[in-house]
């Protein structure tokens, strides 16, 4: 499997994670919209989140190395993963 | 929304932090708990007796009519705004007198203006209050008898019931600096097409301002953010021990911050000429600090690298937002940077200044003060008086929280108001705080840049760190506790919002039957009642400095809300 698999693959369990397991509506919020500043996710979500998105890069995420703006919409969740798996 | 499942994805096998962050967890708390710790010492009396023709010299005292036969109180300057409650147990007539300083700002004795006053009644309980001034003058009171009669002083206490810091501008300064900075705001509009040429002018209107009112102030200021901001962007290209300077910078933000506001006596007499730095907290010093750090941890995530000096001054030191905020973060104030300044956009900033002056001037300092501070409501004084009953203080409450939403909001109204005249769009600070139907929205309402500050830079970190969202909340509560004062009072209001919220995370999660089953409109207005009653009883203890009063009023509060409706059946 190469790594494009691999980002494809981890963006399709976001959402799927996003939707399923959080309860986003995406078709509602779009890919840009704000889900932790909006209120529409809380702190109990940001800790599955982040759990969910560590086994997907497979590697830990540090508190100061990130910022609760990277994980605000899906997009920026994406371009976090991209990011850490480049 | 489809119902959550309670199962993530957890997976305990990989450690979350770094052993560095272990360290800086534990340095933190320890930091923290010293704070708190010195919160709950017992305070040295902050008031000294000098008996004057007397044998003895601890009370119980009798003082006779002669004119030598005094005694007199010696309280120091703190660098407070103070307001004090002088109880005394005495049989007989007695003259309080103040030794009046140069300039007082309030000084009230039995509610009257005036500079001596009379005890009403054998074995009356003296109440007096005042507010002490920033300049350098240790305050005296002389209790004498009055001719023709003995009286006996059996007990004298002082309570520091409100202590506010003094800002290094009083309100005379303040409207000063107003016109000052809106004198400057036609010179904004010529400029406005030019970015760097603008940007620099209003810089040099923050320094100018600063320097104004504290001139020693001002240019350690700009020392400090010149220093910081090389050391800063050094951080941000750094490949190695990033971590150790970061600890480094930001231990020397906190240890700015906290040598100015409370090693400010150790200060005085250390420099030369230094004495004029007086006991006053520079303006607005709290809100440069978390606008540093908020940078700062930027640039240590590599973020804004390309900040230039220039940018990097106009957004700590912007003129509109400088005493009371919003504090925004670098890269929304510089993309909210208006592209031309438009005639809708004065007539915009002008109503909203003019909607802060009339929260500021007629509903804050009009109504709502004199109701708290004067007679004959004096609600501030309802707990200290044996004769008052627990709604007065309950009303009290109530209106103390009033003065502080309205009072803020008003400055961040005219902030708001006068960013617009500069062309900036700034963000709202308060969205009707007191209308929200439950404690976290409250506070996504109250103070939102200082709330998102905290979400960003102390709640987010510490979740991912301790994968807990319970503990975060203390932290952050104690923090803007701490932010606003290191005292019991600030401490248990840290605790009685992060409990608050706790609790409320707990309920959501429970989702009782009752509270599922109940109509949507009585659901949001028992929340509503709930939510404001708990705010109001936590404001207890901003309004009282002394925590044993800030206790009293708290337990009032909550006795007076469950028990007062029974007295309309039980007589």
């Amino acid at each position: 499997m190469n790594k494009s698999m691999d980002v494809t693959t981890i963006e399709k369990n976001i959402k799927q994670f996003l939707s399923e397991e959080m309860g986003v509506d995406l078709a509602e919020v779009g890919s840009d919209g704000t889900l932790f500043t909006s209120g529409l996710l809380d702190s109990m979500d940001v800790i599955r989140l982040i759990e969910f998105l560590e086994t997907q890069i497979k590697n830990r995420i540090s508190p100061l190395d990130v910022s609760l703006e990277q994980f605000d919409s899906l997009s920026r969740i994406i371009a976090f993963v991209q990011h850490r798996l480049r | 929304m489809i119902p959550k499942k309670t199962s993530a994805t957890p997976n305990a096998s990989h450690r979350p932090y770094t052993p560095a962050f272990y360290r800086l967890q534990l340095f933190l708390l320890v930091m923290g708990l010293l704070l708190m710790a010195q919160a709950f010492l017992p305070q040295l009396k902050p008031w000294a007796l000098t008996f004057h023709g007397q044998d003895k010299h601890a009370l119980p005292v009798q003082l006779s009519p002669h004119k030598d036969d005094t005694i007199q109180i010696h309280l120091p300057q703190r660098g407070y705004r103070e307001l004090i409650l002088l109880e005394t147990v005495l049989t007989g007539k007695i003259v309080i007198s103040i030794a009046k300083p140069e300039q007082p700002t309030e000084v009230f004795i039995f509610g009257a203006e005036q500079e001596h006053c009379q005890s009403m009644d054998a074995k009356d309980s003296v109440r007096c209050r005042f507010i002490l001034h920033k300049e350098n003058k240790t305050w005296q009171m002389t209790l004498q008898a009055l001719p023709d009669t003995m009286a006996t002083l059996s007990q004298l206490e002082i309570r520091y019931l409100r202590n506010t810091r003094v800002v290094a501008m009083d309100e005379g300064g303040s409207s000063f600096i107003f016109w000052v900075i809106l004198a400057s705001v036609p010179l904004a509009w010529l400029l406005h097409n030019h970015l760097s040429a603008s940007q620099w002018m209003l810089i040099a209107v923050a320094i100018c301002s600063l320097g104004m009112i504290h001139l020693q102030f001002g240019m350690i200021l700009i020392l400090f953010l010149t220093t910081l901001f090389f050391a800063g962007k050094h951080l941000a290209k750094a490949t190695h021990r990033r971590y150790e300077r970061l600890l480094l910078l930001g231990g020397l933000i906190i240890a700015f911050l906290v040598l100015l506001k409370y090693g400010q006596p150790l200060l005085i007499g250390l420099f030369p000429d230094i004495g004029k730095l007086g006991l006053a907290l520079p303006l607005g010093l709290s809100y440069f600090i978390i606008r540093l750090l908020d940078t700062l941890f930027r640039w240590y995530r590599k973020e804004m690298i390309a900040l230039n000096f220039r940018e990097f001054m106009v957004f700590i030191l912007f003129p509109a937002t400088i005493p009371a905020g919003p504090i925004e973060t670098v890269d929304q104030f510089h993309a909210n940077r208006l592209s031309k300044i438009t005639l809708q956009d004065i007539a915009w900033g002008l109503s909203r200044i003019g909607i802060g002056l009339f929260k500021k001037l007629v509903l804050v300092e009009g109504v709502l003060r004199p109701w708290l501070f004067s007679p004959p409501h004096e609600l501030f004084f309802a707990i200290t008086r044996s004769d008052s009953s627990d709604i007065s203080v309950i009303l009290a409450l109530i209106v103390s929280f009033l003065y502080a939403y309205l009072d803020f909001s008003a400055y961040s109204d005219m902030a708001i108001g006068l960013s617009r005249l500069y062309g900036y769009h700034i963000m709202e600070n308060f969205t009707w705080p007191i209308l929200a139907d439950n404690l976290r929205e409250y506070w996504r309402r109250w103070h939102r840049s200082l709330s998102m500050w905290c979400m960003r830079n102390i709640y987010f970190p510490l979740v991912i760190s301790t994968r807990n969202p319970f503990l975060p909340l203390f932290a952050v509560m104690t923090a803007v506790g701490t932010w606003h004062a290191t005292n019991a009072s600030w401490f248990s209001w840290a605790v009685h919002h992060a409990t608050g919220l706790s609790l409320l995370s707990w309920i959501e999660k429970r989702q009782f039957r009752f509270l599922t089953a109940c109509p949507v409109l009585l659901r949001r207005g028992l929340g509503w009642i709930m939510t404001i009653g708990f705010v109001c009883a936590g404001h207890s203890f901003v309004l009282y400095s002394d925590y044993s009063t800030a206790l009293s009023a708290y337990t009032a509060f909550w006795r007076g809300l469950f028990f007062w409706p029974l007295t309309f059946f039980g007589g």
